[in-house]
């Protein structure tokens, strides 16, 4: 796992107090990564299945709605129904680009970093 | 599910036949030779950690699409049109929670089974917990592989009619018995390899019977669904809402209440959690998460196009006279676009279907015994590493022969409302302790137990007072009435007050959380070592 760059010097893992080298103050922020997870997944996620659960109740309690004619057979129902098809691996290919630019790399040098607090730990 | 005689005439079972029985003798020499030695715990649980992400994500696909899904949800799609459709959406929508809140950091956090990553979280009061998620997990996992044991017999149904009671029996429990030498045997590495086939074959005969079907209507969709319209005896009704759940308010909040389920529940199935601790990376678990996205939603699409042709190429009437189910719809499809081929290629699909499922819930029925009750419920994790796997090994006979006991009393249950009931149960114990689990700092040990055993008592009180058990003439017991509670499926409730018990269980505890405990399962959580 040597592709990241290595975290900024300053973090030494001899320059923090024992306490601290083992929970961390790591030089990733951990609120950070969780934010990029969390506001991400949460949202498309709350997107999705609220897509699909609105499209149920849409089409018990306003049918109506749900059977105007778009274009030859295609009702308005049907077509909501391949959209979130569309929206599904539009997502998971969209989630897959967000954690591989902006999540990975991060996570990747707190992982480095305990790596390298677990070594000094050992020489010591 | 009356039925006089069988779709498939005998004279052609011989095809089919032959088709089984390469499958079996294949897996079942596969099973014998990839078998994990006594003392790999490792290896019985997770198998290889190093596939490739594409067949990881075929394994998963295989895990997850249940014969329920196969004739049952595209019989109901001949049968109801739009309707139907629905069902087939929510099995694929529920796949985008795992990928993008549980699954990699369940992975990161977890070993074997579900208790290990809460156990983490709760290292003082680990064993009551374990034990709670122990018997949510075998009670999901129990419904789940009774309502594949009951699909075996709508699938011999189609061969041979109704079959009389011996029968049936029989191929309960040679099924049931094939699934138990699977798991026991082989473990976690031939349950994959059964279920990698699986996907292929299915992947494969979907595609040819969609291409097929297309062909008929000049490759136009919109032919295909006026046509589907026409042949299904309600016109333009077919294509809109209602057929099947716009009779009444309480049949809409049913459906709303099985769509919660659908797309909740998926991350709370045992055999699913599993799966997704298996790739030895995080990035390799998102990676197959993706082929498994992509293959359920294109298998999700191809057995809409397949049920609306049932209803366009056959005819719903002649559909409803074969099984008033639905059932042999595809199978009927099958026989006219593809001919006898065709048909013999997706009765072993089925086949193949029941059993892989079967073998992944099974497994994730033994582990959560042996892992969770028994090697570190009773034994406070003092076992030895052979002594875990022979536990496994005979907890996946005794799952087995339970599971094929209450499916020989439960027969005429619906394979697809089992399932479903599953997804509740999951969706309403399981999930809410992996979501505090993961996310919520404060959760302890008090809210999971409430979260878990309020969860799982909430649902199944709901369903003993509801229309499966009593009031109806499809009821377990239709002389009696007591259901209260006028929803088949219990999610719409049991899963808020599963949320709700769960944060309550933490407040009232007298025990303040546990920041360091979080900080380090956070760390481990967003990137663990690989």
């Amino acid at each position: 796992m040597n592709q990241f760059p290595r975290p900024p010097a300053h973090h030494e893992p001899g320059d923090a107090p024992a306490t601290a080298a083992q929970y961390g103050q790591p030089p990733v922020d951990l609120r950070e990564l969780r934010r990029l997870r969390l506001a991400f997944g949460t949202r498309a996620a709350v997107t999705v299945v609220g897509g699909y659960l609105l499209l149920i109740l849409l089409s018990g309690f306003a049918p109506g709605l749900m059977a105007t004619a778009l274009w030859g057979h295609l009702t308005f129902g049907l077509m909501w129904s391949l959209a979130l098809f569309a929206a599904l691996f539009l997502t998971a290919w969209r989630y897959d680009r967000h954690m591989r630019t902006r999540f990975d790399p991060l996570a990747g040098r707190l992982r480095a970093h305990r790596d390298r607090t677990a070594a000094g730990r050992g020489e010591r | 599910m009356t039925t006089a005689w069988g779709v498939i005439p005998l004279n052609q079972v011989g095809l089919p036949l032959v088709l089984f029985l390469v499958f079996l003798v294949v897996t079942m020499f596969t099973a014998i030779i990839n078998s994990p030695h006594r003392d790999e715990v490792n290896e019985f649980y997770l198998g290889s950690r190093t596939l490739s992400p594409l067949r990881y994500g075929m394994a998963m696909c295989g895990d997850y699409l249940s014969a329920a899904t196969l004739l049952g949800s595209t019989g109901l799609v001949c049968l109801t049109g739009y309707d139907g459709l629905l069902y087939l959406v929510g099995t694929a929508i529920g796949w985008i929670m795992v990928l993008l809140l549980i699954a990699e950091p369940l992975r990161n956090t977890g070993l074997f089974t579900l208790g290990d990553t809460v156990a983490l979280r709760m290292r003082d009061r680990q064993r009551p917990v374990r034990l709670a998620i122990g018997v949510c997990a075998l009670v999901v996992s129990v419904l789940y592989l009774v309502a594949q044991l009951s699909a075996s017999v709508a699938l011999l149904t189609q061969f041979t009619g109704m079959p009389g009671g011996a029968v049936r029996a029989l191929c309960v429990i040679i099924i049931g018995c094939l699934v138990v030498f699977y798991v026991a045997v082989g473990g976690m590495p031939s349950t994959t390899f059964i279920q990698v086939a699986k996907t292929a074959l299915l992947v494969v005969v979907t595609v040819v019977a969609v291409l097929l079907v297309l062909r008929r209507f000049s490759w136009s969709g919109d032919d295909l669904l006026g046509a589907a319209a026409a042949n299904s005896g309600h016109g333009d009704a077919y294509l809109r809402p209602g057929l099947r759940f716009g009779v009444s308010t309480t049949s809409k909040l049913d459906f709303l209440s099985l769509a919660l389920s659908m797309a909740l529940g998926v991350g709370g199935l045992p055999h699913i959690v599993m799966r997704l601790l298996s790739p030895g990376s995080a990035r390799q678990l998102r990676t197959a998460v993706l082929w498994t996205i992509g293959l359920v939603g294109a298998v999700c699409l191809a057995l809409g196009i397949l049920g609306l042709g049932a209803a366009a190429v056959v005819g719903t009437d002649t559909v409803r006279a074969a099984d008033s189910t639905g059932n042999s719809a595809v199978l009927l499809l099958a026989q006219s676009v593809g001919g006898t081929l065709l048909v013999a290629a997706f009765s072993c699909l089925v086949f193949a279907t029941i059993l892989s499922v079967a073998a992944g819930v099974t497994l994730a029925a033994a582990s959560a015994l042996a892992h969770d009750v028994f090697a570190h419920g009773i034994r406070k994790g003092r076992v030895e590493d052979r002594q875990e796997v022979a536990v496994a090994r005979l907890s996946a006979g005794a799952v087995g022969a339970l599971g094929i006991f209450i499916a020989l009393l439960a027969w005429d249950w619906n394979a697809a409302s089992l399932a479903f009931l599953a997804f509740a149960i999951a969706a309403s114990s399981l999930v809410p302790t992996i979501v505090y689990t993961l996310f919520w700092p404060r959760f302890n040990a008090g809210g999971a137990l409430l979260g878990l055993y309020g969860g799982l008592g909430c649902s199944v009180l709901l369903v003993a007072f509801s229309p499966l058990v009593s009031s109806t003439p499809t009821s377990l017991l239709p002389s009696a009435d007591f259901a209260w509670f006028p929803l088949q499926n219990p999610g719409i409730v049991a899963i808020p007050v599963g949320f709700l018990l769960g944060w309550l269980g933490t407040v009232l505890s007298a025990r303040t959380a546990d920041v360091a405990t979080y900080h380090e399962f956070e760390e481990r959580c967003l990137a663990s070592a690989e």
